[in-house]
């Protein structure tokens, strides 16, 4: 059976209307479970803000929001340059997509860039990880948020090299699929996450 | 050739006893969830005066269960093998390496359990001081299980052909359950709240994953054990 | 030749860059000192659209199995009634 012409229908296959999970069926079973153990996460947050009000307020009313609101439009267009990227390469394959991937790369690194000095920032400031409970779920929620963003940035990596292949086969478009889906979780989560720590509450 | 089937087996079955063992152990000495690290000294020091015997007995049965983690781990080394075939078997080596971690951090806190209970007389703050030890080990020496759970789901993800000895969705089950162990690393920070020894993510969220992890990892083990297509994938010396 | 299915992805950026952006503008401390519970739920409200158009155009869950779609919906549903009454 010739290789290349079944890779191509099951690459065309993927762009069609029929429902399908992305990525693969087992994938699902981290995300929807990274998604479990967030919101675990943000209703425990939540929760302890109402029975410190003003200790959260206080330290809310600390946080830049600005860093916030740039992270959250570095992350959006990240994901927008993965799913170009990917809707790109399964359309044509021999095209060469992989500068969309170079480019939502670029915007993770803007991302832990910001997050560096957004943490330095604070930390000069005296504000730690051991000042309250607020700065407790702040540092905590953030930084297992942004482990997520490195380990996301290593699978953008290796979505680029894939990408570049001359040659890219249904499996490699199943990988390319599975790493965006992972990417947009990242992107999913911050949407979250900004709201709740840096705005929601008392004024 | 010869497989070892029973053999595989009863390591693998070693999950069950070692599962059991530790929850009956923690149930025995009041410890679900772990005492706080808020307590004084004072209090530290009655609560193992005044849990004895129960004390001393489940700290020898956490020292057993950690043992058969051992066993276990071999089962699962066994199976990785098959994957990565008959030249290098580096993953598979990392896991079992990784298991010694595992196991000394339970098995360390076991014997420090023994010895604060062992002279009721002893000076309060020397007993804080190992109790504070041994739930350091226990809850917070995370690390090692982390990457021998990373490690057997990069094996039955990253390799073409893995899918005949473990499932594609057990890999993916391994990096949740990674997930779900990160809540354990900062208990040096915290005396009380969620990230504390016994908090919410910290011992709760972690002890469901590893209890989890443990049974799920038992099971798909041991249908590679026994299926059918074992016995082409040729068997190599640990 | 297959349907251009996917396409809507640059439109909803877009869109997700204006919602970001507008409510930079706006500035949530104004709102949540105005009328507390109303700001509260405008901003939990934005927030779930925006994860909405993320999950089903980005993540494509558009065009997956039902029981997909009913978790992520699900998933969503439950932060934002939760946090709707843990901050109101």
């Amino acid at each position: 059976m010739n290789m290349h012409a079944t890779d191509a229908e099951a690459i065309a296959a993927r762009g069609t209307a029929a429902p399908r999970v992305p990525g693969e069926n087992s994938l699902w079973l981290l995300i929807l479970g990274d998604m479990v153990i967030y919101a675990i996460m943000f209703l425990v947050f939540a929760y302890s803000y109402q029975q410190q009000p003003d200790t959260f307020a206080a330290g809310q009313a600390l946080l830049n929001k600005s860093f916030g609101f740039i992270n959250t439009l570095l992350l959006l267009t990240s994901s927008w340059f993965v799913a170009k990227g990917v809707r790109s390469i399964r359309r044509q394959p021999r095209l060469d997509a992989s500068h969309w991937l170079l480019l939502a790369l670029v915007c993770g690194g803007a991302f832990v860039v910001s997050k560096v000095v957004e943490y330095s920032l604070k930390i000069n400031a005296g504000m730690v990880l051991t000042s309250n409970d607020f700065f407790m779920y702040y540092y905590m929620i953030t930084a297992f948020h942004l482990i997520h963003v490195l380990i996301g940035m290593t699978v953008l990596v290796f979505m680029w090299r894939t990408a570049r292949q001359p040659q890219v086969s249904a499996d490699d478009v199943r990988f390319l699929e599975s790493g965006a889906t992972f990417w947009h979780l990242v992107d999913l989560l911050w949407i979250m996450i900004f709201p709740l720590i840096y705005l929601l509450g008392r004024t | 050739m010869q497989r070892n089937i029973t053999a595989q087996l009863i390591c693998v079955h070693a999950a069950l006893a070692m599962a059991v063992l530790m929850g009956v152990a923690l149930l025995l000495a009041g410890w679900v969830p772990p005492p706080s690290p808020a307590m004084s000294a004072l209090e530290t020091a009655q609560m193992y005066t005044g849990g004895g015997n129960k004390i001393r007995f489940a700290a020898l049965l956490m020292m057993l269960g950690a043992t058969l983690f051992w066993p276990f781990a071999v089962a699962i080394s066994i199976q990785m093998k098959r994957i990565e075939g008959p030249v290098s078997q580096p993953l598979a080596g990392v896991q079992m390496a990784c298991a010694t971690g595992t196991v000394m951090a339970i098995i360390i806190p076991s014997a420090l359990w023994l010895v604060c209970a062992f002279r009721p007389e002893r000076s309060a703050e020397v007993v804080q001081a190992l109790n504070d030890l041994s739930w350091m080990f226990f809850i917070g020496a995370v690390p090692p299980a982390l990457i021998q759970v990373l490690v057997v789901g990069l094996c039955a993800l990253y390799r073409q052909g893995a899918e005949e000895v473990f499932p594609r969705w057990y890999g993916f089950f391994c990096l949740w359950t990674a997930t779900g162990f990160v809540g354990g690393e900062t208990v040096g920070f915290f005396h009380t709240g969620p990230f504390a020894w016994n908090g919410i993510f910290a011992f709760w969220m972690a002890a469901v994953f590893f209890f989890g992890w443990i049974l799920v990892t038992w099971w798909v083990v041991m249908h590679a054990i026994r299926s059918p297509a074992a016995e082409t994938s040729g068997a190599v010396s640990l | 030749m297959q349907t251009p299915a996917r396409d809507s992805v640059t439109w909803v950026w877009l869109l997700l860059m204006l919602i970001t952006a507008g409510s930079w503008a706006v500035g949530s401390h104004v709102l949540l000192a105005a009328n507390h519970l109303l700001a509260v739920g405008a901003i939990l409200l934005f927030t779930c659209i925006k994860m909405h158009l993320v999950i089903r155009h980005f993540m494509e869950v558009n065009h997956a199995p039902g029981w997909l779609k009913l978790f992520c919906s699900g998933w969503l549903a439950v932060l934002f009634f939760s946090l709707l009454g843990l901050y109101r």
